[in-house]
């Protein structure tokens, strides 16, 4: 559960997300799971893609849409911890940035979020989980040792 | 599908062991490959050797629709031996470190771009070297591990090739028919075979009924990886102009009949035709079936999970690709019914109308 002030983001190794007109799509590579994001939920889920806190979403909304701010922190407590139990957000070491929120997104946080889940391949993916390799390097990655090694001591 | 594989990881930070194995078995290939072919698949083109009368008709057998000149200029190659057939052993793996739960499978050798993948359920090990552009792979015994995991190998070579090209692999069927030339995406168990079958007996051509290999440029081509159906013994019943050319007659109760389609109709299994739509494929139980227009983002979910679930590897990638696709197809629903002729008829109006 993470509180107003937490620094969080889009858990990106874990997951790939595709935006399709309003209807988002999210992959969790290791738990084989995929959501759909519509309504407010594809809004809130652009902010999250660099780290920031629900605080500083509550303070970037403050006065842009009528909802009151006790309102939306409430609505954006409840749909972060949604995400963050299904893995796809995490806590960030970055700075909270106030996100930049466009008038279109203002417009679609009238609607509530919804996120709806997909669970009909994640028993068949997660015994063996989507790995990722860096992309700009190319395939098989050449690895960062230090990485490896604190892989290989755990 | 590898939906049960499961797979261990280690590391062999000063590359010795794999450097003994690798010169082991690709001197013994120059001496001793059983099969060997290049095979062009569109902007891929693979050199395939393999050590072992059983393996090398299990992995050229669904490849001779791709064969390229022995001069083609090759991307790749791959080297499979069959380990009992050739009396030649895997490599030792004790002296590799493990890195992690055995979860994730590829391991990482220092600043060489190398990897291990073991296969524990069917005892397969898979060394890619992608500074030397080759990749080995061992299999203990060809006989005992079923087709699938012998042509896995393959599809995972172009798969690695992928990640520095402009082509990817998609879980769908690929069917034409005149000029116009459309995806079918959907889980297993979605249809996908079912129609195919029916569609080439109806007269379409096909690049593939489960894993097909599109251009990712402005105007996707898909080209056929695999000349494979896989049939049930209901579909095989049914479109029984396959059944002579099965290549599995004693197969498990739970398996599918398989037939090669350069075999049974070697002029429907086509290659670079280009794309106009993607449909997504379930079955309805209810006789009619029908095709109605969808949204990318379901497309999308009938494209992206399952071909991840088959690919397991560069994930933002296979995504970013289906994305692509999804976006610059056409995007219907095709509710299958159980009347599989009426399907098709329902499939052959909707290509005739697109042609329009």
């Amino acid at each position: 559960m993470f509180g107003r002030d937490n620094v969080i983001a889009a858990n990106l190794p874990m997951i790939a997300s595709e935006n399709f007109a309003g209807d988002t799509v999210v992959i969790h590579f290791e738990r084989g799971t995929y959501f759909s994001l519509r309504g407010s939920a594809g809004t809130i889920w652009s902010l999250l893609q660099a780290p920031t806190s629900i605080a500083g979403i509550v303070a970037a909304l403050d006065g842009q849409i009528q909802l009151p701010s006790k309102d939306i922190e409430a609505l954006l407590t409840a749909f972060v911890a949604k995400l963050a139990e299904h893995d796809l957000i995490t806590s960030s070491v970055g700075p909270a940035e106030p996100p930049a929120i466009s008038a279109e997104a203002l417009a679609s946080l009238a609607e509530p979020p919804n996120l709806e889940i997909y669970t009909d391949l994640a028993e068949l993916i997660a015994i063996d989980p989507v790995h990722e390799i860096d992309f700009l390097t190319g395939w098989p990655k050449a690895p960062d040792l230090k990485e490896t090694r604190s892989v290989t001591r755990s | 599908m590898n939906s049960s594989e499961r797979s261990e990881v280690g590391v062999d930070t000063q590359f010795h062991l794999t450097d003994t194995f690798a010169s082991r078995v690709l001197a013994y290939a120059r001496q001793n490959a059983t099969g060997k072919t290049n095979a062009a698949f569109g902007p891929a083109t693979l050199r395939i050797e393999t050590c072992g009368m059983v393996l090398s008709s299990i992995a050229l057998d669904p490849l001779r629709h791709a064969a390229a000149t022995p001069i083609a200029p090759v991307d790749f190659q791959l080297v499979m031996i069959d380990g009992k057939e050739t009396g030649i052993d895997g490599p030792a793996l004790d002296g590799l470190v493990p890195v992690h739960n055995g979860r994730k499978h590829r391991i990482k050798i220092d600043s060489r771009r190398s990897a291990l993948t073991v296969n524990e359920e069917w005892n397969t090990h898979c060394l890619i070297d992608a500074d030397k552009r080759h990749a080995i792979v061992w299999l203990a015994d060809a006989a005992k591990i079923p087709e699938w995991v012998i042509c896995d190998q393959i599809r995972d070579a172009l798969h690695w090739l992928s990640y520095e090209r402009n082509f990817g692999l998609f879980h769908a069927a690929a069917l034409r028919l005149g000029a116009v030339g459309c995806l079918i995406a959907g889980k297993g168990g979605s249809g996908k075979s079912t129609t195919t079958a029916a569609a080439i007996a109806h007269g379409f051509d096909t690049a593939g009924d489960d894993i097909v290999l599109v251009e990712t440029t402005t105007v996707p081509r898909v080209h056929a990886v695999f000349d494979t159906v896989k049939l049930d013994d209901k579909s095989l019943a049914r479109f029984s102009q396959f059944g002579p050319f099965v290549r599995n007659p004693r197969r498990a109760a739970d398996d599918k009949a398989i037939v090669h389609l350069f075999d049974s109709n070697r002029d429907r299994i086509v290659s670079g035709f280009p794309l106009h739509v993607i449909l997504h494929a379930h079955l309805t139980g209810v006789q009619q079936s029908r095709i109605v227009k969808s949204t990318p983002s379901d497309a999308f979910r009938a494209l992206a999970p399952s071909s991840l679930m088959l690919l397991r590897a560069q994930g933002r990638q296979v995504a970013a690709n289906c994305a692509m696709l999804v976006g610059r197809l056409g995007t219907y629903a095709f509710q299958i019914g159980t009347d599989i002729d009426a399907a098709v008829a329902e499939l052959v109006g909707f290509m005739h109308q697109l042609k329009q």
